[in-house]
């Protein structure tokens, strides 16, 4: 078996700096074959002896009390066996985030939000269920709602939570406010930063709400037994976490519940929480039966992960020169019906591209009547450098700079100061944005007639906890196991390092992911931490076996181990008496040598690098449809080493587009009495084939000193500076900066015709 | 509840299921014929997850009644390979990492065998216009596209 | 022994903007600002700053993490991503 190249994909590196024999290649993924040929199985795939069918009845409104629920009539229902609502659910402490996950599951008191659940029936077959749900009396009495920010934050607003005091002002209000926390970053003096300024650009943005568009819904199958065991099939970002939560929201302990990961079929973030597990394992106790639940499409947009909505006001002062002398930013971002940290994070991000002496950087987190939000690749950091990146497009218009020698005249390097206080350690900023300005794209001239836009884009990236298991066979080959779903690939970055270290063919290894019965704890796939968190685990069982491994040669040829080197696969004796011994001999051996060998490794990844991305587009502009046509489009990301360049490629692809299609179209669109209206595919229009062209990538690698390969997670950053970008872009062609995102036909056409007159 | 009795051909087979009238035919293939990859990514005919051909045409089989497949020869992801060998499109998928979760490759590979038995030379644009009834999420089609094309070229000039 | 940063909030209960502490490890780091400034707890608390950079790192559960002589600290909120 050999690896194989990619079809070209122009402007691509990744090619593993430093000689290494697997890690920078391309073989085919391991669970691909599954795939390719319909039988990899999903959630929703599963099917069980005697399994019921669950369905969940949601609320119609947005803001309401729950009077009374009868399930009589339900519960009288033909194939109908069990029926829940939150009263059979432990009471939820009155705040926090524990809180907000249960009454997340399911709601208490009120309803929070249109299609906020509210009960469940589990019935033989799927119609039986739903037209049970929907026999269930819910008396509501509603209540007034608030859906967009400038409503929430308004004096006399309706308040949500009425134990809901704003956190970060001092001092603490007594009052509750829709308001949950504000947020300061502040450094040097802003008032002196705009005094050094030649220019001052101030500009107010907004964004929409939109959804992480995971083509499968949200599915599980839960069988609990008559000793209160419970096995959960789930689609997920994390199994453990789907085990820790459904533990919390039912207030079990965490040894009754095994979760199994089945495939995933996307989350970018959005599958980071749970929302069906604890109802189906608490129908199937009540029923003592396997019990399914599938969300519709239409739950999943009324009722999982939106990312917030956001209004962020900018205001920024530069030299003559280009430099940046100061900003200063007020972000207020939706959290859904419970608080969160969104406008935390957009704050931290805002200006992380710049270095300045003077920032005042101040965020709100509020709350309203739409579902909590869910992480949506590098949470908060496209609408903070939407904002941003605008207004230093706009400046460098000003000043007749080029937008990237601009950029690189500000650009932070390690060891300045972030602007949420710690400093840099090695970062890619500055080789990406060489890498746009010497790109094929950047270096040919625009077409007639269209508009080009750069902009940068940062993300944290997170490490957490992970585990790994790699068991070396008798015949000489070894299995990777890990707590990591697979969403795009990770099984194939993770067999390539084990096969690096090792010295093994890739095809060698098989890389499994394992229930939480097989594998150590391991936080969910968040942060773009896969590769790099749990790929550190792998790299450290296979390091430990490796010490295994020379250590049986030296029994084997009865010598010192420290006179045995691992090299490309087999155990060499140093002072060269010994015919080399392959990893398959030794493990061929292994129960004369001392017994199998196999070792594990969990650990807390430290040292996540810090991701960013640039990127430039062209577009063409319909002055009579105001239609943004993308004509051609490159990004640049900093992945530290690409592990598996195709993947790399296909996250950065994948990054930009969610990015153009929140750019360009996408929207929650709610009417004024709190209903979701676009709840379909049709209506909330994510970006299709045609409506794009290919994607180019440049894989810039700068290693992650912290990582044993110099991985950087790679899954987030990409998403952020399409906003920016295509905002930049189409002012670029049209002349007219339209600050309100999307960037759809009528609002385009709106600004162009307001422009004209 | 009444059932209906439905005899097809699924993927060359000759097979019959009972299904309750209503009742989708992605549902029965799922259900009854234990055909999983046709995909739910929405039921509405917007995503073509569910995508089938049936009598030579690309079909999203969310919308259409179980019942209405008696008589018909439908062909579904799993009945593109051989027993010993992959169709072009799959080989093609897996070597231009054309997949990420996957959830949307097995419509993707029925959409694009639909355009190449038609078509067996496309541009891109045609591909990209024959492939606009599939949502993919992961991969921004890039590599859709370029796994396509390449297959084509291998479909016509076979090794 | 290391230095602790604080932010313009923090700044409010500490007076200062940064100090240089003596201590093995996170734990013990706390313990002592807490005794400096009385008020700074309920703050970080408050603000849910439980978790804590060091070098640049945001670390999670940091209360048993060892400092060095040059250790640069900031009390910050948990990150989450996607
Ligand atoms: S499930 Fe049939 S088109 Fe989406
Ligand atoms: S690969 Fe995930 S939706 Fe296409």
């Amino acid at each position: 078996m050999s690896t194989t190249e990619a079809p070209a994909s122009t402007g691509t590196n990744g090619n593993g700096a430093s000689g290494y024999r697997w890690v920078g290649t391309r073989p085919v993924r391991h669970d691909g074959l599954d795939k390719v040929a319909g039988k990899a199985r999903y959630a929703a795939d599963l099917n069980l002896p005697g399994m019921l069918h669950g369905h969940i009845l949601r609320s119609p409104h947005p803001h309401a009390r729950i009077v009374s629920i009868d399930t009589t009539k339900a519960a009288a229902m033909p194939g109908v066996k069990a029926v829940i609502t939150g009263a059979d659910f432990p009471e939820a402490p009155p705040k926090g985030a524990t809180r907000n996950l249960m009454c997340t599951v399911i709601a208490r008191d009120k309803v929070l939000y249109s299609g906020h659940a509210v009960a469940a029936v589990a019935a033989s077959t799927r119609r039986e269920a739903k037209a049970a749900a929907e026999a269930i009396e819910v008396t509501y009495e509603q209540l007034p709602h608030v859906l967009n920010i400038a409503d929430a934050m308004a004096d006399g607003a309706p308040v949500i939570h009425d134990n809901l005091l704003t956190r970060g002002v001092d001092p603490r209000p007594t009052e509750p406010s829709n308001v949950a926390a504000r947020t300061v970053y502040e450094r040097g003096d802003v008032e002196q930063g705009f005094g050094e300024a030649d220019i001052v650009i101030e500009r107010e943005f907004s964004t929409q709400a939109v959804h992480q568009g995971y083509i499968e819904p949200h599915a599980c199958v839960v069988d609990c037994d008559q000793e209160g065991k419970a096995v959960i099939w789930a689609s997920s970002q994390g199994h453990f976490m789907v085990r820790s939560s459904t533990a919390t929201v039912l207030g079990w302990d965490t040894s009754r519940i095994k979760v199994i990961p089945a495939e995933i079929g996307g989350g970018f973030g959005g599958k980071t929480t749970i929302y069906i597990e604890p109802v189906a394992a608490l129908l199937s106790t009540k029923a003592g039966r396997p019990v399914k639940i599938v969300m519709s499409r239409e739950d999943v947009f009324r009722a999982t992960g939106p990312a917030p909505g956001s209004i962020i006001k900018m205001k920024v002062g530069a030299r003559n020169d280009g430099t940046i002398t100061t900003a200063k930013a007020w972000l207020a971002y939706e959290n859904g019906a419970f608080q969160g940290i969104a406008a935390m994070l957009g704050c931290m991000c805002v200006v992380s591209a710049y270095t300045l002496d003077h920032l005042y950087v101040e965020g709100f987190d509020v709350v309203l009547n739409r579902p909590v939000n869910v992480a949506y690749r590098a949470p908060s950091a496209p609408a903070a450098a939407f904002a941003m990146d605008s207004v230093v497009d706009e400046i460098a218009a000003r000043l007749g700079m080029d937008p990237i020698d601009l950029r690189l005249h500000n650009c932070p390097s390690q060891g300045d100061p972030t602007p949420y206080g710690p400093k840099w350690p090695m970062i890619g900023l500055r080789d990406c944005l060489e890498a746009i300005r010497d790109s094929d794209h950047y270096q040919t001239a625009l077409p007639d007639g269209q508009g080009r836009g750069v902009a940068t884009g940062f993300w944290f990236n997170i490490g957490e906890a992970s585990s790994a298991t790699v068991n070396l066979n008798e015949n000489g080959t070894a299995t990777v196991i890990t707590g990591s779903p697979d969403i795009g690939g990770s099984r194939a970055s993770m067999a390539l390092m084990a096969a690096e270290e090792l010295g093994l063919d890739v095809h060698l290894i098989q890389p499994v992911v394992g229930d939480t019965e097989v594998v150590g704890f391991t936080d969910v796939t968040e942060g773009s931490r896969a590769t790099f968190a749990t790929g550190m685990a792998v790299v450290e069982a296979c390091r430990d076996l490796k010490t295994q491994l020379r250590k049986r040669a030296a029994k084997t040829w009865d010598c010192d181990v420290e006179e045995v080197e691992w090299v490309d696969g087999s155990a060499v004796h140093g002072p060269g008496e010994q015919e080399p011994l392959t990893l398959a001999a030794i493990t061929g051996n292994a129960k004369r040598t001392g017994g199998p060998l196999g070792a594990t490794a969990s650990l807390n990844a430290r040292g996540a690098g810090p991701a960013f991305s640039v990127q430039v587009a062209d577009v063409s502009v319909d002055s009579e449809t105001g239609r943004v046509t993308v004509e051609r489009y490159t990004t640049a990301q900093d992945a530290g080493t690409a592990i598996h360049p195709s993947y790399v490629e296909g996250q950065m692809q994948g990054g930009v587009v969610q990015g153009i299609g929140w750019a360009l179209n996408e929207e929650y669109i709610y009417s004024d009495d709190g209903n979701l209206e676009n709840p379909g595919f049709l209506d909330y229009r994510i970006p299709v084939a045609s409506d794009l062209p290919m994607i180019e990538t440049v894989i810039v690698e700068v290693p992650n000193p912290s990582h044993p390969y110099g991985v950087r997670g790679v899954g987030e950053v990409g998403i952020v500076p399409p906003l920016p970008v295509l905002a930049n872009a189409v002012a670029d062609a049209t002349g007219v900066r339209i600050s309100d995102l999307p960037l759809s036909p009528p609002r385009v056409l709106d600004a162009l015709t307001a422009a004209e007159s | 509840m009444s059932r209906t009795h439905v005899t097809c051909e699924v993927n060359g087979d000759a097979v019959d299921f009972l299904t309750e009238d209503g009742e989708s035919l992605l549902n029965a293939l799922r259900d009854e014929l234990g055909l999983i990859g046709a995909k739910e990514g929405c039921g509405t005919g917007d995503c073509g997850a569910c995508s089938i051909i049936m009598n030579g045409r690309l079909q999203c089989s969310c919308l259409i009644f179980a019942p209405e497949a008696g008589g018909a020869a439908i062909t579904t992801c799993e009945g593109l390979a051989s027993a010993d060998e992959l169709h072009p499109l799959q080989q093609c998928f897996l070597e231009g990492a054309a997949l990420q979760c996957g959830i949307c490759t097995p419509g993707f590979l029925i959409a694009a065998k639909a355009l190449l038995d038609e078509n067996p030379d496309p541009t891109e644009t045609e591909v990209r216009y024959a492939l606009a009834g599939n949502l993919c999420r992961c991969t921004g089609y890039d590599k859709i596209v370029r796994s396509v094309l390449e297959a084509a070229v291998q479909i016509r000039t076979p090794a | 022994m290391a230095v602790v940063h604080f932010s313009t909030d923090q700044r409010q209960h500490t007076g200062v903007t940064e100090v240089v502490i003596d201590a093995a490890n996170v734990r013990a780091l706390v313990r002592q600002l807490s005794e400096l400034y009385p008020s700074l707890n309920a703050h970080l608390v408050e603000t849910s700053s439980t978790a804590v950079a060091i070098d640049g790192e945001i670390i999670p559960d940091p209360m048993l993490e060892e400092l060095t002589a040059t250790s640069e600290v900031h009390l910050v909120r948990p990150l989450a991503g996607g």
